[in-house]
């Protein structure tokens, strides 16, 4: 296992800044970091103005992606819609919001509950979210998709095909390198079926749906495993060929939550689950951290998750080896207080990044760091935008080769936050 | 003299009233409401247990306590939900289910989570139900995750009430 000690003596330096800032100087011997304050340009929320104003500044849960031109697409919740906007300028201005949904519905934005957006190989949009159902934790798969550039949506669609009132939330959503779309979440119908026959079940199952025809229909629902966390997101990503591959947390044994990682293809599990983390956090309660994971090379993942067992507080990053089972590189990215929410994104070959949540006793931060070599090593961590109000969890999302943070806060509103990566100091 | 019909009225209106519980009362929790509490319990040992109504093994925790109580068990319990004030109609709603109209009860009054979260305990990661065993003097043990009766009734044991 790597550690921290040898993390920080690589001898190799990546500058990480941010543009169009009104700069903040940080720096140490090794990284520096420009850090933003807020600009002219980033509009502030005035008090009253979202009771009349729709808009991913006053929404909830904003998700987006920058489309091949450079174009960002963003859904959003806002009284009971599902809203979709775009920003040609990287977020400094955004077009009208068009409702994905034309008859209302209360969307989940909770916890790590938040709507989806992935684009397809042919400038479709595909959204996914979860309508909360009026009974105590239940919902449905909900998913809608545009393929006139966003103009308009195809009628919402229940993914779900048990026709039960019960829990299918928590939805992750991934186009493949074949363009077919992949529906995950966690589902409550067994564990209806066990206890309506006065058997226990724990925790919820994994299922997912594909679809082989741009979202025009989906497979009928496939379950993977029996038993998952039932609280936290689920990390998806894109297998080399096709396929997707999940990660999500797993309760194991009696209330052992660790992690699971699997492959599905268009008909059913291609590469069954495996315990992906061993950390042993036994606890009987939701911990709603879910995990985050992003594909890198040979079958290789980069993975981040949270734990909070006796030996290991944090989140953490690891190397999945999805043939042997293996994690490696396990490190310890943060345990400082209300570290959560880990992000990974990979905007090159040469880049990976972690970003994630913390909390200093005054205000909330956004944590990065990077590493030139699928996180072997990393440097050290460093401020890249802080908040002194409620935020939103935070995401990265690339346009081309550049990657931005993308976060909504209270005060600051909707930013998309470009991290320059300066190559210099590589030669070194 | 009050006439009959009347004074039956009354009679039946009272009972009515005495026969519904008093619905729960969310306070505030803000960023101070921590020590307001502590304070409130000075020199006693009280439970203090955060929970949410997004959280279901919250809900087997809290039918425990609704247990505790009816037994008659009597120690200083407090709530907290993460849950915004905003919500306090599903709150009070919840805690009727079991019983527990009469507990001691805050909800978040702002939705900067974090913040408050870290009043209470930065060592606390947001996982629930959490736990906090106040001795006499306000030491504290945490513990993440459903409580047992046994847990509790160890705690009682130990600290009196």
């Amino acid at each position: 296992m790597t550690t921290r000690s040898n993390l920080f003596n690589c001898g190799r330096t990546i500058f990480l800044g941010l543009i169009g800032w009104s700069l903040a100087l940080y720096s140490s011997a090794e990284t520096t970091v420009s850090v933003g304050t807020v600009s002219a340009e980033i509009r502030q929320t005035q008090p009253g103005e979202c009771s009349s104003l729709i808009s991913v500044h006053c929404g909830a849960a904003p998700s987006g992606a920058f489309d091949v031109d450079g174009r960002y697409w963003v859904v959003f919740v806002q009284q009971e819609y599902l809203y979709l906007s775009y920003s040609d300028n990287q977020g400094v201005e955004f077009s009208t919001p068009v409702k994905v949904n034309t008859t209302p519905e209360p969307i989940y934005t909770d916890g790590e509950n938040r709507p989806k957006l992935a684009i397809g190989t042919e400038h479709e949009i595909y959204v996914s979210w979860t309508k909360r159902s009026p009974e105590r934790f239940s919902g449905d798969i909900r998913f809608s998709r545009s393929i006139d550039q966003g103009k308009s949506f195809s009628p919402a669609q229940t993914i779900n095909d048990d026709g039960l009132v019960t829990s299918h939330r928590f939805d992750a959503l991934v186009t493949d390198h074949r363009g077919d779309i992949y529906l995950a979440w966690l589902d409550k119908r067994d564990r209806q079926a066990a206890l309506a026959q006065n058997n226990t079940y724990t925790g919820a199952a994994l299922y997912y749906a594909v679809s082989t025809d741009k979202g025009a229909s989906f497979s009928p629902n496939q379950k993977v495993a029996d038993h998952s966390c039932e609280c936290c997101r689920i990390a998806i990503s894109r297998p080399e060929h096709s396929g997707a591959a999940i990660f999500w947390r797993h309760i194991f044994a009696t209330n052992t939550r660790d992690h699971a990682f699997v492959i599905v293809g268009p008909k059913g599990v291609t590469q069954p689950p495996q315990r992906a983390t061993v950390d042993n956090w036994q606890i009987d309660a939701c911990p709603h951290h879910g995990p985050a994971m992003t594909d890198v090379d040979n079958g290789h993942y980069a993975t981040a998750w949270f734990t909070n067992s006796p030996q290991r507080k944090g989140i953490y990053f690891g190397s999945y080896d999805a043939e042997t089972g293996i994690m490696t590189h396990q490190t310890s990215l943060s345990h400082s207080p209300g570290a959560s929410h880990p992000q990974l994104l990979r905007p090159h070959r040469g880049l990976l990044l972690a970003a994630w949540k913390v909390f200093d006793g005054q205000k909330t931060l956004i944590m990065l760091t990077a590493s030139e070599d699928n996180g072997i090593n990393w440097q050290p961590p460093q401020v890249v935008a802080e908040t002194e109000e409620a935020s939103d969890h935070p995401l990265l999302v690339q346009k081309g080769s550049q990657a931005y943070l993308s976060w909504l806060t209270k005060n600051e509103g909707f930013r998309l936050i470009p991290l320059f990566i300066q190559q210099e100091g590589l030669k070194g | 003299m009050i006439k009959k019909p009347f004074l039956y009225t009354g009679l039946l209106t009272l009972s009515l009233l005495l026969a519904v519980p008093a619905a729960a009362e969310q306070q505030a929790f803000s960023e101070d409401s921590i020590a307001v509490i502590e304070n409130h319990y000075a020199n006693e040992p009280f439970l203090l247990v955060m929970w949410s109504i997004e959280c279901p093994p919250c809900r087997d925790e809290l039918a425990l306590f609704g247990q505790l109580k009816r037994a008659g068990e009597n120690f200083n319990l407090v709530l907290i939900s993460t849950d915004n004030l905003s919500q306090q109609d599903t709150l009070n709603a919840t805690l009727a289910e079991f019983g527990l109209e009469a507990v001691d009860s805050w909800a978040f009054a702002s939705d900067n989570v974090e913040k408050l979260r870290y009043r209470l305990d930065p060592e606390w990661f947001g996982e629930m139900p959490r736990s906090y065993f106040y001795d006499p003097s306000h030491h504290r043990i945490a513990v993440s995750g459903k409580l047992t009766r046994q847990t509790i009734k160890a705690w009682l044991n130990d600290k009196g009430t």
